[in-house]
């Protein structure tokens, strides 16, 4: 039986990763880059944790990095519906494409 | 207080007091502080005083690099690093300052008149950025440390941006912007350079440090008790440091995989060349000029024009002879070049600003194929053709100002039979045109002479010297070609009625271009006393330290 | 950690302090008492400059968990503060309706961010001082303006930056893998503990955090490839607040940046090195193209702002290893370079701000054309402004430019890549020229051209105090660099947690001119 082991988990966080990166380029909704984002964030949560627990250098700072990075996150969340709900009010909608009187 | 410092910052103080002064009085105040720069800078001739004995004795001192009215301090200093507040006038810088104070002092009176002008709103800015333009110039000439020098150089062109920008002609802006892109482009080389000069001297008093076991620093090359610890921005020192010189002009010293006395040489060349202007980075100065108005004009081609020959003698030379010589042959084409396409180019035009703009690029050949061959009288020659092109060309310029204040426009085929019409003013144009061309007896043709002697003289180092004299002097009669079809069209032949009225040249103008004329004669006659015995003694110094710097690297 | 350790924090604490008080009379006061806002923050900042002034430069305290407080803080402290005044009084009536309390508070708290950046030692609080930096300033921008396009530009903004943000977590997260600590001080021996000599290859685990995190903050100083938001952001935005967004990001990614470039000592593998190499040269070049074509005076600063990231990328580069003093040093450049660039910055946007065509604020260049002749002493600070920008005397742009690439002249022929960093540097000084163009066709606008719609003042005295501070500042800070640039000098001298490799370093700077026999060794 295969035993799981560090590799698998950064392997899990790097698929994360690469979704979250793929979900912010690829979506036009507003809510659905910010789960991209959400998606990333979390993929380094899973990097810190494994590293904390299958790492005989690491000790409890990486869990502590995790719980910021979470915290962080919710205020980002918070800021995120604050912004898409001004976007909102101007442009009646939240798809991201149609924010494109800004050209050069 | 130093009278070098005086002497730079009494036009800036005028500014100043231009600032607050009633508007009709501005014009009072900022003639008024020209002329005292000028008296201030006459000063200068006392320590010089006594010319002929002095000119090989020990007034230029025994070696290039003897100074006077030296003023230094220290400005931003930082760990093994110091920029220096230093001035200092030698032979080559003397008669470039008189020429400056003197040529602003004319061009300020040739402003007087401002009020008349097509564009005469703001009386007050226009004469301020004329005042510090002219502090600008002065430090150029006389600031001995290149970051100094380099911001003398840098800061000159702010005032003259605004000044043909602003009070300029339909075109003033491209103009203005091209006149101000050349440059800047010029002083980005030569930014690459002064940083890369700096460091590399840094590590050649290091490494000589270490040489001589003298870890209190070496000595410097000129200054009796002076020690050197790290890298200078001195442009004396850097030109006769030995440990400084052997490193600059080794061949084994390379920047970028390239030898840096040669490329250096090239960077700093780039940016006089695009100053004298030579071709082919000459192409600003015919629309600079056009669109100028008349007392900048004269400026442009009496003193900015004369920091490009200045450049190449101060810095290029005298600190990288081995690049010198590497470029000698491409110095001397594109000199050459100039002299004819210039002649060429000025020969095609019918704009009388254009003509004269395009004979200043004909006759800065000269002082670039006199430097390039190295040689004494080539060097003198160069030396007299900037100084004696000071005096005729901002005459030129004015002469044609006059005529365009009362015509409106400068078509030379509309003119004719002016001579008739204003008979003081066809006298004095007369003058100034024919020193242009070259006539003996007036100052264009001693700076020509010599410089063709000196390329003669140059046969015996450089098989490419006789071809290119012969060259040269063939320029002198394409010179002589478009300036006297000038004057007969313009100044011949019968009076035309479409200006029958016009009034002689006033009590103004005929007091600006007496002085001119006057100097244009006394040039010509008496070319040993009015320059030669100034300039000569550092010059052959100087020439005897390159050549010894050559002979000793290769 | 006592009492004492946190009066240690003293300015830290009265921005905190200060901006919960602006926020909280913000949100319950009735309009007239939002007034005060403005003048309350501007006092809260200049307290702390006084907090600042009384505590004198921290000797590498590290009594309080987390923080490190070097030399570094105090010169963070002082520029950013100083700045950050400027900064209100640019924004002083900015927005115009009620929000005034929140968005002046947003101001202080993203400048309180970026005086923790200067102090982390940890890298949770490095993530955390950058999220501190960065969410005010959304928030700031969507407030900016009643305006569709600023909501459009928060929202680039603000995506960008979330995804900037957690790639940047997920860099850390490698990086703490690699050293097994979070402590940037003792990252670098935690890279030699675990089998990565300083000097020789570093892990692969390391490298990658390492690219990552680099990634994650060249967003926040706006490098090429991250650039793309730039210029509509600072198109949306409203100008005042415009100018803040060129200088606080940028100073906290830099400082973040150098504080990883530190734990790595420097020492950057061959394909680190020429990542970083073609990322600078890369960053200049299409900032300063970009902006050749632009007809909007705000994209146009925009795409500066990304050349000037270029610029200060080649002082990155060069590090500390060259030498001591600004033209040697590449960070105490960068340090110096930043500061100055801040101001000039904030000078030209305030300019803008101080004037509008219509009920519009001016943007375009038609919108300033011939403003000289209307505003001559506004139009006076802009063309300073603008020449400082382009690096030219004698304004303190020139030095602070000469700095950044002297610096890289400086690397001896004993650095592996002194003829890399060279080039760089000549790529430098060449766009330096590019640059020049258009910021010339700023002051030719201003100077050279006929106004056709005149524009008018708008805004009021705050305003051009602010422009009046920044041009006059870019003219003595020429005359008189010595003071700010030998603070930059001895900021850098605690950066490195292995003093190994930084040579002795004098206190006193007066003994450094002093001939020691330290000079006499070649290998400065």
């Amino acid at each position: 039986m295969m035993s799981i082991g560090l590799t698998e988990y950064l392997v899990v966080a790097a698929v994360l990763f690469g979704a979250g990166i793929f979900t912010m380029i690829t979506k036009r909704n507003a809510i659905g880059i910010l789960i991209g984002v959400e998606l990333v964030l979390n993929s380094a949560n899973v990097n810190l944790v494994a590293f904390d627990r299958y790492l005989e250098r690491c000790r409890i700072d990486g869990q502590i990095l995790a719980l910021v990075v979470i915290v962080l996150a919710a205020a980002e969340a918070a800021i995120a519906v604050g912004i898409c709900i001004n976007l909102y009010k101007n442009l009646a909608t939240v798809d991201v494409d149609t924010a494109a009187k800004l050209r050069g | 207080m130093n009278i070098l410092t005086l002497i730079v910052f009494l036009p800036a103080l005028g500014a100043l007091l231009c600032l607050v002064v009633p508007r009709p009085h501005v014009r009072t105040v900022a003639v008024l502080f020209a002329t005292l720069t000028f008296l201030v800078s006459l000063s200068l001739f006392g320590s010089f005083f006594g010319g002929a004995e002095n000119a090989a004795g020990s007034f230029f001192g025994s070696s290039y690099g003897t100074l006077h009215n030296v003023e230094r301090a220290d400005w931003i200093t930082g760990q093994r690093f110091a920029i220096e507040y230093f001035l200092g006038v030698d032979g080559l810088s003397l008669p470039l300052l008189i020429l400056t104070t003197l040529v602003g002092l004319l061009a300020c009176l040739a402003s007087w008149n401002f009020d008349q002008w097509k564009i005469n709103k703001g009386i007050r800015a226009y004469f301020i950025l004329f005042l510090l333009l002219e502090t600008g110039m002065l430090g150029v000439f006389v600031s001995l440390d290149f970051f100094l020098f380099y911001i003398f150089w840098e800061v000159m062109l702010l005032p003259m941006y605004f000044l043909i920008g602003v009070w300029g002609g339909p075109r003033r802006e491209y103009a203005a912007i091209k006149f101000f892109l050349f440059t800047l482009a010029g002083s980005v080389l030569m930014l690459v350079a002064l940083v890369a000069m700096y460091f590399y001297s840094d590590s050649a008093i290091n490494s000589a440090m270490i040489a001589q076991g003298t870890p209190g620093g070496i000595e410097s090359g000129y200054r009796d008790g002076a020690m050197l610890t790290h890298g200078t921005f001195d442009l004396i020192e850097l030109a006769v440091n030995p440990a400084i010189q052997n490193h600059f002009n080794a061949a084994s010293t390379v920047f970028l995989g390239i030898r840096f006395a040669p490329l250096m040489f090239m960077f700093l060349f780039i940016g006089f060349a695009i100053k004298l202007p030579c071709v082919p980075f000459h192409t600003w100065l015919p629309d600079a000029h056009v669109e100028a108005p008349t007392p900048i004009s004269m400026i442009l081609a009496g003193v900015l024009l004369k920091m490009g020959g200045y450049g190449f003698l101060r810095l290029c030379y005298p600190i990288f002879p081995a690049g010198a010589l590497d470029w000698a042959f491409v110095l001397a084409v594109i000199g050459v070049v100039s002299i004819l396409y210039g002649a060429l180019c000025a020969m095609a035009q019918t704009d009388f600003k254009k003509l004269v703009a395009y004979s200043s690029v004909s006759h800065m050949g000269y002082v670039l194929l006199g430097i390039a061959v190295m040689t004494e009288a080539g060097f003198q020659g160069a030396m007299f053709q900037m100084i004696a092109h000071g005096i005729s060309s901002p005459m030129c310029f004015f002469l044609v100002g006059v005529i365009y204040d009362r015509a409106h426009h400068r078509e030379i085929n509309r003119f004719g039979g002016l001579w008739l019409t204003m008979p003081r003013y066809g006298t004095m144009a007369t003058i100034g045109f024919f020193a242009s061309l070259g006539l003996p007896g007036l100052c264009g043709f001693i700076g020509e002479v010599w410089v063709l002697l000196g390329t003669f003289a140059a046969g015996s180092k450089f098989t490419w010297a006789y071809p290119m004299a012969i060259l040269a002097a063939s320029g002198v009669i394409l010179t002589a070609g478009y300036i006297l079809w000038l004057i007969r069209r313009v100044y011949l032949g019968r009076e035309k009625e479409e200006y029958a009225g016009y009034s002689d040249a006033s009590a103004r103008e005929t007091f600006i271009l007496v002085p001119m004329a006057v100097l244009c004669i006394a040039l010509g006659v008496l070319p040993m006393q009015t320059v030669f015995n100034y300039t000569n003694g550092t010059l052959d110094l100087m020439l005897q330290h390159i050549v010894g710097v050559i002979g000793m690297v290769s | 950690m006592t009492l004492d350790a946190l009066t240690q924090l003293g300015p830290e604490f009265m921005l905190l302090i200060g901006a919960c008080i602006v926020l909280i009379v913000g949100a319950t006061a009735a309009s007239q008492r939002v007034q005060w806002a403005s003048p309350v923050a501007l006092v809260v900042v200049l307290l702390a400059i006084l907090a600042t002034w009384r505590l004198g430069v921290p000797e590498g305290d590290t009594s309080i968990p987390g923080l490190w407080l070097t030399p570094l803080t105090y010169y963070v402290r002082w520029i950013t503060l100083g700045i950050g005044a400027l900064v209100i009084l640019a924004n002083w009536h900015q927005p115009s309706e009620s929000e005034r309390g929140e968005y002046m508070a947003m101001i202080l708290f993203s400048l309180l961010g970026v005086l923790l950046t200067a102090s982390a030692n940890d890298l949770v609080v490095l993530f955390f001082t950058i999220e501190l930096v960065s969410i005010p300033t959304y928030v700031l921008i969507a407030l900016s303006r009643q305006d569709a396009r600023a909501a459009e530009s928060s929202v680039k903004y603000f995506f960008l930056g979330a995804m900037s943000a957690a790639i940047l977590a997920y860099g850390l997260s490698f990086l703490y893998g690699a050293a097994g600590t979070t402590t940037i001080q003792t990252v670098g021996s935690g890279l030699s503990v675990a089998g990565h000599v300083t000097g020789a290859p570093v892990s692969s685990t390391a490298l990658v955090g390492w690219l990552l995190i680099f990634a994650g903050l060249a967003f926040k100083v706006a490098a090429v490839p991250l650039h793309v938001y730039v210029a509509d952001v600072y198109e949306g935005a409203a100008s005042p607040i415009t100018g803040m967004l060129g200088f606080v990001p940028k100073l906290a990614g830099f400082i973040a940046l150098i504080k990883i470039f530190a734990a790595f000592d420097w020492t950057l593998p061959q394909s680190v090195f020429w990542l970083v190499w073609i990322v600078a040269a890369v960053t200049m070049t299409v900032g300063n193209t970009l902006a050749l074509i632009q007809r909007n005076v705000k994209r146009m600063l925009a795409y500066s702002s990304v050349a000037h990231t270029g610029y200060m990328l080649v002082a990155l580069l060069v590090g500390p290893v060259a030498g001591e003093g600004p033209m040697r040093d590449g960070v105490a450049a960068l340090l110096f370079y930043v500061a100055i660039y801040g101001t000039m910055n904030l000078g030209a946007f305030a300019a803008l701000t101080a004037f509008k065509t219509g009920q519009r604020a001016v943007e375009t260049l038609d919108d300033i054309a011939g403003l000289a002749a209307r505003a001559p002493i506004a139009a006076l600070g802009l063309a300073v402004c603008a020449f400082s920008l382009m690096g030219f005397p004698p304004t303190a742009g020139f030095l602070g430019k000469l700095y950044v690439f002297g610096s890289a002249f400086s690397l001896g022929e004993s650095h592996p890549f002194h003829q890399a960093v060279i080039a760089l540097a000549i790529i430098g000084v060449i766009n330096s020229a590019i640059g020049a163009a258009y910021y010339l066709r700023i002051v030719s606008t201003i100077y050279v051209r006929a106004e056709d719609a005149p524009a008018a003042p708008a805004s009021g005295r705050p305003v051009r105090w602010c422009l009046a501070v920044c041009s006059i500042a870019m003219l003595i800070l020429f005359a008189w660099p010595s003071q700010l640039a030998s603070q930059a000098r001895s900021a850098t001298v605690a950066l490195h947690a292995t003093p190994t490799r930084y040579h002795a370093v004098s206190e006193d700077p007066d003994a450094a001119n002093d001939t020691s026999p330290d000079d006499f060794d070649p290998g400065h």
